[in-house]
């Protein structure tokens, strides 16, 4: 473990930027006070890229041991270890620890945290010309407690400490959703809040059973202890709770808590009402680190924990996935709203991630996680893409738009990137993610069912390419409208926005080892390991 | 002894020393009742000796925990050989409890005193106006339910418990009819009388059952005989526990007698409402505390710990359910937060199955019954902070808009933002979502639920439907909190709330937040150690020894002599008349 400040200041200096925002007295400069700090997390979040630097320590088989450690958590950086709270007294008291770090799993996230939300704060910037404009203060301020929430998501290592911000970053999200939002704001609002919270608080049963489930001694909110440590693992494999047995019981509890968020069909209605009835740069956010949340809680806590039950459960899981691509996908044909279209999707865009998962092979683990990312920044492209043309019709109907790449050829430019990523295009993001869950599934040895599943999967590739094709031609390509034509092309915030994701997902498909699997793929590795020696 | 009376025993003043915060009290009582005649009805003065009163009332009583944890005798009962069971005693767990309401009865002043303000300013104004001119009556009533509900956690005496819940209660239910021009509240009223008035008499009934059974109306005392005597069969002792049980359940609002409660707390004055809503409970609870604490060194309840255990459980359930269920349709923010009051008395009974758990074999519970009593500690501390700030906020609403139905809430994020956000931050602690309050105390309730659940696995039934209950009732929280910052009309005025219920409000807001954070940690500590003194702090002279008619020291015997004997077709020794 190498202890270190600088996450810290990644995750807490949106909250003090967000008491900034609160005593500034324009709005104006709450804007500027806003993207600046935004700015300045993403920019500190670069900074750990020194621990994670392939370029430096070259490619052998030492160079990862160097980096990644040898074993899971045995290798964290800029870790903070405090005691937080003390449960009990004396000598048989356990401690709640402010634990944070950076590893492999959590390393891209983070990044792609900061780099969306400074990109979504930008897309904020015109927030005086939204319908509902008052408040912008109380919207910066929430924006950025939201940063910091999600932020902490991603690095605790604390079973406790991950739950708090699990859920802190739940009330700036209603407001946001509910205050800013469409017509049916409130609904989806409190759809969104009520769906999670459920899923939460069985989170919190199994934060406790966690806890009192290991030996007397051991007990710990450690997630990186509770997955290697031979004595705990040993009681949660054989332990039962109230006649059921515990592992699997645990690990259906959690999968429903992350798979809200994620979400799995068919725990996913909320996330159509949430997406088209948030503002733009929340569904940016929404769809580009909220849902990963769910699956990095998955390979967080869930399998390296309970590596056992991820097995018993592989075969359900594995159909749920295959459900979420092909129902998503075909969701997403059937919509005409064209927020709604992007929203499902990303339903479907996560049914690989979840696929790539529950066949449990380093390859799906990495197929999965390069999908996490890729769809985050592909899946925020896409959503402000949406935003950008709402802002000019006012309006979402995909039949009523048509050859908008000739009003606004900058625009139709970025966007077919961004579709085009989104669809799975070779060269570009998606492709690469896609591609990697269908070999890992098709190649992997211990299911009888993998090969069919993934000809099932791939068919799912296909049906994507129906829908945003469809959509494409309908929006952007045909007669050019008599409405649309006074249309001005992206402006210069739209194309910054625009432009660096647009890069970013053709980097990540041009050169997808060294861009991201370099930085994840040793810690993945070690949670396959954990697997296998589990038995 | 009184040399006039020779035959009368009357405590000395070393004795009665102990027992200064009710006789400040009761001083103070006489002193609002007297002033009025000497200084004229001014409402606003009397107020102030009142909540003078009340501060010495404190002052005493912090003087009077250091003494008892120095080890003074707090007790109040009759030379005689051998020492007989104390009517009244002061000891810390008592002396916790009294703090605790002592502190919410100065908030309620408070409160009184904001509302007064405002209703100067409403005088004459329909539906706004509020009687003031009943401040003297009124503070008479509020300290008298105050001193009964500090009596009521300071005895294990039957009739000495039942005439303190009276003193709490009679007040109470004049208290919620304070407004006279109010037809809700004289129904509340009447409604409270009604309940109260049956409940007593089935208390009073499971206390003559007691009474007749035992010969005796000192708990402890019982609570040692039936070390000689397995209750599981008799049904007369669990009759009169039951009625026991009724009286106490009315106290904390806990289902089925939990129907006057919305009621009541609708029709009574906002802060008669947070009184009852909060000091009420919590009496109510110190004592089921005692009464538990009382059976829980008899071994010869073992057998029934399960059963009793199971009782407690179902019940806190219910509640919890039954609140949260209710409050989803309400459309008043007092009648809301009525119900969630009812939930949270179920969660804070959950504390109570804990030790009901933990009761019968001391040994193999270990700190169980410290954990239980430290969850109740936290959650009484935070409870208290949670609804005086809700109950405040809804009060300024409620004084300015002349109702407190939902749709006077309507963008109170932009007519008060300084009312507004702090009710949200109370109504999210309320949920027990963190970074606040109100998740530091349901985490520690469900930590000793879980700790708990190590000896009885099925207790993490109620840590499940404590954790899916938050679920549920985060939709009627969520309610109030979309009709201030969802919803607004620009046609509504802003609000203007006076400053002192501001500085009120805000201090809640900025407790619960410390108390979810920097203080999450301090807060479990405290608990911890308080409840280790509260909860096992000797009591004095309470009988370790029960001289029994055969001769044969209970303590001489195993723990496990009752149900050998039973077992072997003994007939247990028969104790009492």
């Amino acid at each position: 473990m190498e202890y270190g400040n600088l996450l810290n200041w990644v995750i807490f200096s949106p909250t003090i930027a967000a008491a900034v925002c609160l005593v500034t007295p324009r709005v104006r400069a709450v804007k500027i006070v806003a993207v600046v700090a935004t700015g300045i997390t993403f920019l500190l979040s670069l900074g750990l890229f020194r621990h994670f630097a392939w370029w430096a320590h070259g490619q052998d088989a030492q160079a990862t041991l160097n980096v990644f450690g040898a074993g899971y958590g045995q290798k964290l950086y800029e870790v903070t270890k405090l005691t937080w709270i003390t449960l009990g007294q004396g000598a048989g008291a356990s401690r709640i620890e402010y634990f944070v770090g950076l590893d492999g799993l959590s390393f891209p996230l983070v990044v792609l945290t900061t780099f969306i939300t400074f990109l979504a704060c930008l897309a904020s910037w015109n927030i005086e010309h939204w319908k509902i404009s008052r408040g912008a203060r109380g919207y910066f301020c929430l924006f950025l407690l939201l940063e910091t929430g999600m932020l902490g998501v991603f690095c605790a290592l604390d079973f406790f400490l991950f739950y708090i911000f699990w859920e802190v970053m739940l009330l700036p999200m209603y407001f946001l959703i509910g205050v800013w939002g469409g017509p049916r704001k409130e609904y989806a609002a409190i759809k969104f809040f009520i769906y999670t919270l459920a899923g939460s608080v069985l989170m919190l049963i199994v934060l406790l059973a966690f806890y009192f489930y290991a030996p007397a001694g051991m007990r710990t909110f450690n997630l990186i202890e509770m997955a290697t440590n031979a004595g705990i693992q040993e009681a949660y494999r054989e332990a039962t709770f109230l006649g059921w047995r515990f592992a699997p019981l645990m690990f259906v509890l959690l999968y429903i808590g992350f798979a809200i968020k994620v979400p799995v069909f068919p725990f996913h209605t909320w996330l159509p009402d949430a997406h088209v009835e948030a503002p733009t740069p929340i569904s940016m956010i929404l769809a580009g680190i909220l849902l990963k949340m769910g699956a990095y809680g998955l390979l967080r806590i869930s399998y390296p924990i309970l590596p056992g039950a991820g097995e018993w459960a592989a075969y359900g899981l594995a159909i749920l996935g295959l459900v979420n691509i092909i129902y998503g996908a075909l969701c997403a044909m059937a919509q005409t709203d064209f927020k709604r279209l992007v929203a499902y999707s990303s339903i479907s865009h996560m049914g690989f991630v979840l696929l790539g998962i529950a066949i449990m092979t380093p390859a799906g683990l990495q197929g999965a996680m390069f999908q996490v990312i890729a769809h985050g920044i592909s899946s925020p492209m896409c959503f402000f893409l949406v935003g950008v043309i709402y802002d000019r019709a006012h309006h979402r109907e995909i039949n009523r738009f048509g050859g908008l790449w000739l009003t606004m050829p900058v625009y139709g430019s970025l966007a077919t990137l961004g579709f085009f990523a989104s669809l799975g295009l070779p060269g570009l993001c998606g492709f690469i993610g896609e591609f990697w869950v269908l070999i890992a599934t098709f190649s992997a040895p211990q299911w009888w069912w993998a090969k069919p599943f993934a000809v099932i999967a791939a068919t799912g590739v296909i049906l994507t390419a129906g829908y945003i094709l469809w959509m494409i031609q309908r929006v952007y390509l045909g007669k050019q409208r008599e409405e649309y034509a006074g249309f001005p092309d992206s402006s210069a915030r739209e194309f910054a926005v625009l432009a660096p994701m647009g890069v970013v997902a053709l980097l990540l498909g041009i050169l997808p080892d060294q861009s991201l699997f370099r930085f994840m793929n040793g810690t993945l590795h070690q949670i396959a390991d954990l697997f296998a020696s589990h038995g | 002894m009184n040399p006039l009376t020779p035959n009368t025993w009357l405590p000395t003043a070393a004795e009665l020393r102990l027992f200064a915060p009710e006789l400040i009290l009761i001083a103070t009582i006489v002193a609002v009742l007297v002033a009025p005649i000497l200084i004229g009805r001014r409402p606003v003065a009397v107020a102030f000796l009142a909540l003078a009163g009340v501060l010495a009332g404190l002052y005493a009583c912090g003087a009077v925990a250091v003494q008892v944890g120095a080890g003074a005798q707090g007790v109040l009962s009759p030379p005689a050989e051998p020492p007989l069971p104390p009517m009244l005693m002061a000891d810390r767990f008592s002396l916790f409890f009294k703090l605790f309401l002592l502190v919410t009865l100065a908030a309620i002043v408070w409160l009184w005193m904001i509302g007064a303000g405002q209703a100067q300013r409403w005088a004459g104004v329909e539906n706004r106006a509020r009687p003031l001119a009943a401040g003297p009556e009124f503070f008479v009533l509020l300290l008298t339910s105050a001193l009964g509900m500090m009596l009521m956690v300071g005895s294990l005496n039957l009739l000495v418990i039942l005439i303190a819940i009276e003193t709490a209660s009679l007040p109470s239910y004049a208290l919620v009819a304070t407004d006279k021009r109010s037809r809700l509240g004289a129904e509340a009223s009447l409604k409270y009388v009604m309940f109260g008035a049956v409940s007593t008499a089935i208390m009073a009934y499971g206390i003559s059952l007691l009474y007749g059974r035992f010969g005796t109306l000192d708990l402890s005392t019982i609570a040692a005989q039936i070390a000689w005597m397995p209750p599981a069969a008799d049904l007369v002792f669990w009759l009169g526990l039951l009625g026991l049980g009724t009286g106490i359940a009315f106290k904390v609002a806990a289902v089925p007698m939990h129907l006057w409660c919305p009621d009541v707390f609708e029709g009574a004055p906002i802060e008669v409402t947070t009184w009852l809503s909060v000091a009420s409970k919590a009496a109510g609870l110190g004592l089921l505390l005692r009464v538990v604490e009382a059976f829980s060194a008899s071994a010869a309840l073992s057998d029934a710990v399960v059963p009793l255990t199971w009782a407690v459980g179902v019940l806190a359930s219910v509640t919890c359910t039954v609140g949260n269920l209710a409050a989803l349709r309400q459309e008043s923010v007092k009648r809301i937060l009525a119900y969630s009051s009812i939930a949270h008395a179920g969660y804070m009974l959950m504390a109570g199955a804990i030790l009901v758990a933990a009761s019968g074999d001391a040994a193999a519970h270990g700190d169980l019954p410290r954990a239980g009593m430290a969850a109740l500690v936290a959650y009484l501390l935070v409870y208290v902070t949670m609804n005086v700030g809700a109950f405040g906020a809804t009060a300024l609403v409620a004084w300015q808009t002349g109702s407190d139905h939902l749709s006077s809430f309507t963008g109170l994020g932009r007519r008060a933002p300084w009312v507004a956000l702090p009710m949200a931050l109370c109504l999210f602690s309320l949920v027990g979502l963190p970074p606040l309050g109100g998740f530091a105390a349901k985490w520690f309730l469900l930590v000793a639920l879980g700790k708990a659940a190590g000896v009885h696995p099925w207790l993490w039934v109620l840590v499940t439907v404590a954790v899916l209950n938050t679920a549920l009732s985060l939709y009627y929280y969520v309610r109030i909190i979309r009709q201030m910052y969802l919803t607004d009309d620009d046609a509504l005025p802003p609000v203007r709330a006076p400053g002192g219920g501001l500085v009120m409000v805000n201090a809640c807001a900025v407790l619960l937040l410390l108390l979810g954070t920097l203080w999450f940690s301090p807060l479990g500590q405290r608990a911890g150690r308080l409840a280790t003194h509260v909860f096992y702090s000797p009591v004095p002279a309470r009988p370790q020894e029960v001289p029994s008619p055969t001769g044969h020291p209970p303590a001489a015997l195993p723990a496990e002599a009752p149900r050998m004997a039973l077992s072997a077709g003994h007939t247990p020794p028969y104790h009492g008349k």
